[in-house]
């Protein structure tokens, strides 16, 4: 009986532990464009010890709406995201496109690397890729 | 005063299988009295019409209208003989140029063979330029942003799923194979 209620009492702590350990975190996906317009952007995400929970827009009006992504990488590890505007209200520097959440079990690791960008024109542009964690919550 | 009853209940009220509550309220009531009345005169009126015997077309306007339409027949039937010379001369003068250059009937059947395979091939053709831009680096969201130009200026484009039109949605199926996991 009393081996019964230890193993019981060990799951219980081991199940709590892994409840404090999930974390909803924001990251923030940004591409540089530099002096160029960027019109369209194309980026490759992994995560170990996370999974992709959602995909917001960024924050300018080009890239405001959600990128293009496969429904697929929810609930996964890895994501390609991608967009482009034909307008010529388009953003240059650094530009938020994008953010994803994650839900972290653990210590988290991110990539981001960047398969294509382009300008107003559609020519290739040399562009920068970069994420950004913001403070999650505890769950 | 008790509610008003609608047009069906006055119109039962008129063929006499109306509710007694109805007909009271009738009798009381100057505004339903009146619809009643007009619903009876427009009842008689048409009964009066359906009464009326058919309408008989004159024999003399009958012979005229059909005698009309026979005319008409007759002349889009019938074409006028220099219509007629200018097909025979039309015919003789392809037949002098074909003779002049020498083209056979097998060498007609032929080209028409030819032009039917090449009509046959046309949307392997869409397919196999969509294969070609899948297989050749991967499709990328660049590919659905230049057709997405194409289609805004109507400068033709790729039919990616091959509707046999090219819009909006094909820019989408595009760009749903750039970001697939699976192709990548």
């Amino acid at each position: 009986m009393r081996t019964l209620l230890s193993g019981a009492l060990i799951l219980l702590v081991c199940a709590c532990a892994r409840a404090d350990s999930v974390r909803f975190r924001p990251i923030d996906v940004y591409v540089d464009s530099g002096k160029e317009p960027l019109a369209a952007y194309q980026v490759e995400i992994t995560a170990t010890n996370a999974r992709i929970a959602g995909v917001e827009g960024g924050e300018t009006g080009a890239f405001a709406d959600p990128p293009h992504y496969d429904p697929a990488a929810l609930q996964g590890g890895r994501i390609i995201l991608a967009a482009f505007n034909t307008g010529i209200d388009l953003p240059r520097g650094r530009t938020r496109v994008a953010t994803l959440h994650m839900e972290e079990d653990g210590a988290a690791e991110y990539q981001i690397r960047i398969t294509a960008a382009a300008t107003a024109d559609g020519k290739r542009i040399q562009a920068k890729a970069s994420l950004e964690p913001r403070q999650g919550d505890l769950r | 005063m008790s509610q008003h009853p609608d047009i069906v209940e006055l119109d039962a009220l008129r063929l006499g299988h109306g509710r007694a509550e109805d007909a009271a309220h009738v009798g009381g009531c100057r505004e339903c009295g009146e619809i009643l009345a007009d619903l009876q005169a427009l009842g008689d009126s048409l009964k009066t019409i359906a009464q009326a015997p058919p309408i008989q077309v004159p024999a003399e306007r009958e012979r005229l209208i059909l005698w009309g339409a026979h005319k008409r027949a007759l002349v889009a039937r019938r074409r006028p003989w220099w219509r007629r010379s200018a097909w025979a001369a039309a015919a003789l003068v392809l037949i002098g140029l074909g003779s002049m250059l020498r083209l056979s009937a097998v060498q007609l059947t032929r080209n028409a063979e030819v032009a039917m395979k090449s009509e046959a091939a046309r949307p392997r053709a869409l397919a196999s330029a969509v294969s070609e831009l899948e297989g050749k680096r991967g499709v990328d969201i660049l590919d659905a942003f230049a057709l997405a130009r194409a289609v805004e200026n109507h400068n033709g484009g790729i039919d990616v799923n091959r509707d046999g039109v090219v819009d909006e949605r094909d820019v989408e199926a595009l760009a749903a194979q750039a970001v697939s996991l699976r192709g990548a």
